[in-house]
């Protein structure tokens, strides 16, 4: 469509304005506050504080080991799933209702996920119950309030983004390649592993990249199913924003997990245009 | 005939696959479950059945409100990421130039940020402005928030649309801007409605950055449940998850008749 | 009123280095079918597409009805468009696809219905009115795809490759029909194609393009028989394009010291040229002017047999001779002599 240069100027300066006055400024006034202190003078002592006190490094290491766990598991989970709903599942209506199983979680705040997950979890819980009743465990076992309850918690909710990120890739491969290397001689153990897989492969790094980052930097799972034991970056930030109400020493945490995040996102897309580059 | 390693290989692969669908599904159901419980405590199975909860639940005017405060935001905020993004959508599919990728690039930023960093970002800048803590803060963030959704749906519909049918119009007398209302968007509409309920939910359900600008009285339904979880657990939330349970399942179902969720997630082409 | 309908002078269209029209010059006359012809990548649609407004050319004027439309926009030019793929409107009905442009120009919907009717009557789709294209085969949508541009009655349709998605007897059918429609409309068509054959057909005059430029244009007569160079001969049917050396004498032969043939080289003795003749207009034996050579090979082609024979310059050459007869006895590893009307061949220079 031939679009006029003013019709242009409106139709695109609009969104970016509001960009720029919502988004980038109040990012610009984060990062601002993060490198002054009350009076205003600028001052790197907000990082110093974040960089000489351990207790910050551990719980920014703490995050991204959960981050880490959880996107080992979401694979885990999430592969065989897309892989099942790509290739196995013929039947259009089942495809469907796979696919809004697969959605509806991520349709559901993620206090609801946790809050399901409370009561699963709980010392009196379905699962405590059913590992006592299969004669597994003799008393209730603590899966709350610890890491494993956290992994659980985050990995309900990145197997959606897992699962649709692997499905999309799967879904453009061709069906030709797989009958080809059947047909030259490869079980089918042999052609997943030779051509399946690494074709899947970009699909799989975009996956895990996006359930890494989305799980460093999430808040309402990891406060909830901490309860409060366990602490992760965001509850830092969170902290220091709406009880402390240091915008300095919250903004320099911000930052902090921000830039490990854009250097995470920096890899990814490099890994993806290397990839588009050889595919 | 397949051997019988093979048997078993895809016998382990559907037994996984069926176990994740469980794992997906099954928080949602209890959580349903356990809001019909006879208890005074959250059981599940649940024992007996009843509306109680529901009842108490509307019948407790501070999360009536909260309910509506959130359906207002999140109405308001899809309304005004369509009408910023439909338009920077069609401007990024159709024109080349200078500095288009970062444009598109600022445009889908706030998908790949931590949703925290969004929101203490928001609270502060509302502070500066002096409008923390008010409906315009949060409608502010939220549309940060759920604009990339329109933006790449919108730009999704239009990559596939074959520009000889605006080509069309225009050779057969019409306007641009009846171009755009008479073939375009009746063309890329359902495309428009799956990124209008994606971005509706997205600030429905969304706790990071609402929680730095609520007050009592000014709180989303996520937000609530929220504050509310951290002190009490009785069956009260668990019909409040489910209600915003029903209406995930009322936008997927939507978004399926409108798009196919299948297109609508995936980046599958046809 | 003047001869030309669409003046278009030094038309040139460049996207960065890549130039796709080069100082494009034709005049269109009122009411001919004309067709822009020449392989993809030759210009022939950014032509089409300038016409159509919807490419702004870099240099040049183009001049409708003596009316200079560079900078018109699509919609207020006197031109319509059937598209490649026809872009009939999916999310309408046959009817208000047609009824698009008479509703633009606010046609009562009293005579639009009789409008679409007649339209849709002249292409043959009379009972479709209510259907959505999607509901069509590909010879009905073509169809839908005329009747809505014809229905605007504009100066000048323009057919952008219109029958490239149909099947080789739908295609023959449709060419037919377009050049019938041309004659009751009496409206100037601008036709794109690649297929030569579709141009020869229908054309009143053929502009052949190479490389953003038009090469030749003429009716199809004189293109086929008076190609002005090797392309045009070559793009045109088939052709012998015998490489040629010219003589102290001026005139052309086959080998240095072969014989003379009644042709003029046009240019210095030693140098070289081109003699082309059309493989359908040989004859077996001589006469008029003939030429040695040996049969390599020989295959069966329905109406006629293919004699696939090599020149005393090593060249091959295709015969396609008349009499079935004469060419069935001969033998491969023959020799023989094939010749043509002296008046069939000519030297192309270019």
């Amino acid at each position: 469509m031939r679009i006029g240069r003013l019709s242009l100027v409106l139709l695109l300066g609009v969104p970016v304005a509001y960009l720029i006055a919502f988004f980038l400024v109040p990012f610009g006034s984060v990062i601002v506050s993060s490198l002054t202190t009350k009076d205003g003078a600028s001052t790197l002592a907000n990082f110093g504080r974040v960089v000489t006190d351990t207790y910050y490094w551990e719980t920014l290491i703490f995050s991204f080991k959960l981050a880490l766990w959880t996107t080992l598991v979401v694979l885990a989970i999430g592969y065989p799933l897309a892989y099942t709903m790509t290739f196995n599942v013929k039947s259009r209506a089942w495809r469907r209702i796979i696919f809004i199983i697969v959605v509806t979680p991520l349709f559901t705040s993620s206090i609801v996920r946790a809050f399901g997950w409370l009561v699963l979890l709980g010392r009196l819980g379905f699962v405590n119950e059913t590992l006592i009743w299969l004669n597994l465990v003799e008393k209730p076992v603590q899966l709350l309030y610890n890491e494993f309850g956290i992994v659980i918690g985050l990995t309900y909710i990145m197997v959606p983004f897992m699962v649709l990120t692997v499905a999309s890739v799967l879904q453009n491969l061709e069906a030709a390649l797989l009958d080809a290397a059947r047909d030259l001689g490869a079980t089918p153990l042999v052609a997943f592993l030779k051509v399946t897989l690494p074709l899947s492969l970009p699909g799989v790094v975009a996956g895990s990249l996006i359930v890494f980052t989305l799980s460093v930097s999430a808040y309402v799972t990891p406060s909830i199913l901490s309860g409060g034991k366990r602490t992760v970056m965001s509850m830092l930030i969170y902290q220091q924003y709406n009880t402390v109400f240091d915008f300095h020493f919250g903004g320099a945490l911000a930052v902090v997990l921000l830039i490990s995040t854009l250097i995470l996102i920096a890899v990814y897309l490099t890994i993806i245009e290397r990839y588009g580059r050889t595919a | 005939m397949a051997r019988v390693s093979d048997r078993i290989g895809r016998g382990a692969l559907l037994g996984a696959s069926w176990l994740a669908l469980a794992f997906l599904a099954f928080p949602l159901i209890v959580v349903v479950a356990i809001s019909f419980t006879t208890t005074e405590y959250l059981k599940f199975p649940p024992i007996g059945f009843t509306l109680r909860w529901y009842e108490a639940f509307f019948g407790d005017s501070s999360f009536v409100t909260s309910l509506l405060t959130s359906a207002k935001l999140a109405a308001a905020s899809t309304l005004c990421a369509l009408a910023l993004g439909i338009p920077a959508g069609l401007v990024l599919a159709r024109k080349s130039f200078h500095g288009k990728q970062a444009i598109a690039g600022l445009f889908l930023s706030p998908l790949v940020l931590p949703t925290i960093v969004i929101g203490v970002a928001i609270l502060q800048y509302a502070n500066q402005i002096g409008v923390a803590r008010t409906f315009w803060a949060l409608l502010m963030g939220h549309v940060v928030l759920v604009m990339p959704y329109v933006m790449r749906t919108t730009l999704a519909s239009l990559s596939g649309f074959e520009i000889s049918l605006e080509e069309a119009a225009q050779d057969l007398g019409a306007t641009p801007f009846k171009t755009f209302f008479l073939v375009t968007l009746p063309l890329i509409k359902p495309g428009i409605v799956a990124g209008g309920l994606f971005a509706f939910i997205i600030s429905w359900i969304d706790v990071e950055v609402a929680v730095f600008n609520s007050t009592p009285e000014l709180i989303t339904i996520p937000v609530k449940m929220f504050n509310y979880i951290q002190f009490n657990i009785d069956p009260i939330i668990a019909a409040t998850s489910a209600i915003t349970i029903y209406v995930a399942i009322v936008t997927v179902l939507i978004i399926d008749l409108a798009v196919g969720i299948e297109k609508a997630t995936t980046r599958s082409r046809d | 009123m003047s001869q030309d309908l669409i003046e278009i002078r030094g038309l040139v269209k460049r996207y960065g280095a890549v130039t796709a029209l080069a100082g494009v010059m034709l005049n269109i006359r009122r009411g001919e079918f004309l067709s822009l012809l020449g392989p993809s990548g030759c210009g022939k649609t950014t032509l089409l597409r300038s016409i159509a407004g919807f490419i702004d050319p870099t240099e040049g004027e183009i001049l409708i009805d003596g009316k200079p439309v560079i900078g018109v926009p699509p919609n207020e030019r006197p031109v319509n468009t059937v598209f490649q793929n026809y872009a009939l409107f999916p999310h309408m009905t046959v009817a208000d696809n047609i009824a698009f442009g008479p509703r633009r120009k606010k046609v009562p919907e009293s005579e639009i219905k009789t409008l679409v009717a007649e339209a849709l009557e002249m292409v043959g789709m009379a009972g479709y009115i209510e259907r959505r294209p999607k509901e069509l085969s590909g010879g009905q949508q073509q169809r839908v795809a005329l009747a809505r541009a014809i229905v605007n009655r504009p100066q000048v349709l323009l057919l952008d490759e219109p029958l490239g998605a149909l099947d080789l007897k739908l295609r023959k059918r449709m060419q037919v029909e377009l050049k019938r429609l041309h004659e009751k409309l009496g409206l100037t068509f601008v036709y794109v194609t690649h297929d030569q054959e579709e141009a020869l057909v229908m054309s009143d005059r053929i502009a052949v393009m190479s490389e953003g430029n038009i090469v030749q244009l003429g009716s199809g007569e004189e293109i086929y028989h008076a190609p002005n160079s090797r392309y045009v001969a070559d793009f045109i049917g088939e052709a012998n394009l015998i490489d040629c050396v010219v003589g102290t004498d001026g005139r052309v032969r086959i080998t240095d010291d072969g014989p003379a043939l009644p042709y003029e080289g046009g240019r210095a003795a030693g140098e070289r040229t081109t003699l082309m003749v059309r493989p359908e207009d040989m004859i077996l034996g001589g006469g008029g002017v003939s030429i040695e050579g040996t049969l390599r090979d020989k295959v069966f082609a329905g109406m006629s047999w293919r004699l696939y024979v090599a020149l005393a310059n090593g060249q091959e050459i295709t015969v396609q001779p008349g009499s079935i007869a004469a060419a069935e006895r001969l033998k491969v590893g023959e020799s023989l002599r094939v010749g043509w009307p002296a008046e069939r061949a000519r030297v192309l220079a270019r």
